[in-house]
């Protein structure tokens, strides 16, 4: 089992995503920008995880905490119930 | 006496009456005023519809409000702000730890100056509207009397806040 995951978390590290922070200095992260936010969400309304979002560290902790004040506010869900 | 600056985001239920939410803004800017604080800009977000229901609404109403001040007037501020009830949420943000005073001093003027023009043109546009209405009415008249009167009154209020408008809409000074 153990020689199974060191072949395929292989594959899964060959990610070449840029942040997309990071590329373009002029993109803030805010709280109150719920458009943007979205597309860091998931439909359920979780925050999606830095390995699919492709954002580096210092960012998806910013998105982070954005996403939890704008929830806080309702202007986010903190979950989507499924149909 | 390190002077901050700040972002005070609070919401109100939608079907608060006018007169009670002037009022709540004016409380709150004595607070601002009595704590040495200095209103730079104040957003009226209107009515959106919210992301989860709260106290059994479904859609708030929202103002930001972005001042300058020193650090105690925070509590101050969300002390005022905790006693009042219809404030459903709020969330104070710091902005940034030095402010040059001149840099917010145009921030105001240059907001007034918005408002004043916002204003002007708001007013033109609803009496626009207003015109065009009364002319579509007598054309229709002439037409189709059984045009229902509900579709012209709509036209002409077209203009102000919808229920989806973004957070980066007009300022609006009480």
């Amino acid at each position: 089992m153990r020689v199974r995951d060191k072949k395929q978390r292989r594959k899964v590290y060959f990610r070449k995503k840029v942040c997309r922070f990071c590329a373009d200095s002029n993109l803030q992260i805010d709280y109150k920008d719920s458009r943007t936010l979205r597309y860091f969400i998931t439909e359920r309304g979780k925050i999606i995880p830095r390995r699919i979002s492709g954002n580096c560290a210092r960012h998806q902790r910013k998105i982070t905490m954005a996403v939890k004040r704008a929830r806080h506010l309702a202007l986010m869900p903190y979950t989507n119930l499924e149909i | 006496m390190r002077i901050r600056r700040y972002e005070t985001v609070f919401m109100l239920p939608a079907d608060l009456e006018e007169g009670k939410v002037q009022e709540i803004l004016r409380r709150l800017d004595a607070v601002l005023e009595r704590s040495k604080g200095v209103l730079v800009r104040r957003e009226d977000w209107g009515v959106r519809k919210l992301a989860y229901e709260i106290d059994r609404h479904t859609k708030g109403r929202y103002f930001l409000m972005d001042f300058v001040g020193e650090p105690k007037i925070i509590s101050e501020l969300e002390r005022n702000i905790k006693m009042i009830e219809s404030i459903l949420r709020y969330l104070t943000v710091k902005k940034s730890d030095e402010v040059d005073m001149d840099a917010v001093h145009k921030e105001q003027a240059e907001e007034k100056e918005k408002e004043a023009a916002r204003k002007a043109g708001a007013l033109q546009r609803a009496e626009e509207a207003g015109r065009k209405a009364a002319e579509e009415a007598s054309a229709r008249k002439g037409a189709a009397p059984a045009k229902l009167g509900g579709a012209e009154p709509e036209e002409a209020e077209a203009e102000p806040v919808s229920a989806d408008s973004s957070p980066d809409d007009e300022a609006e000074k009480s």
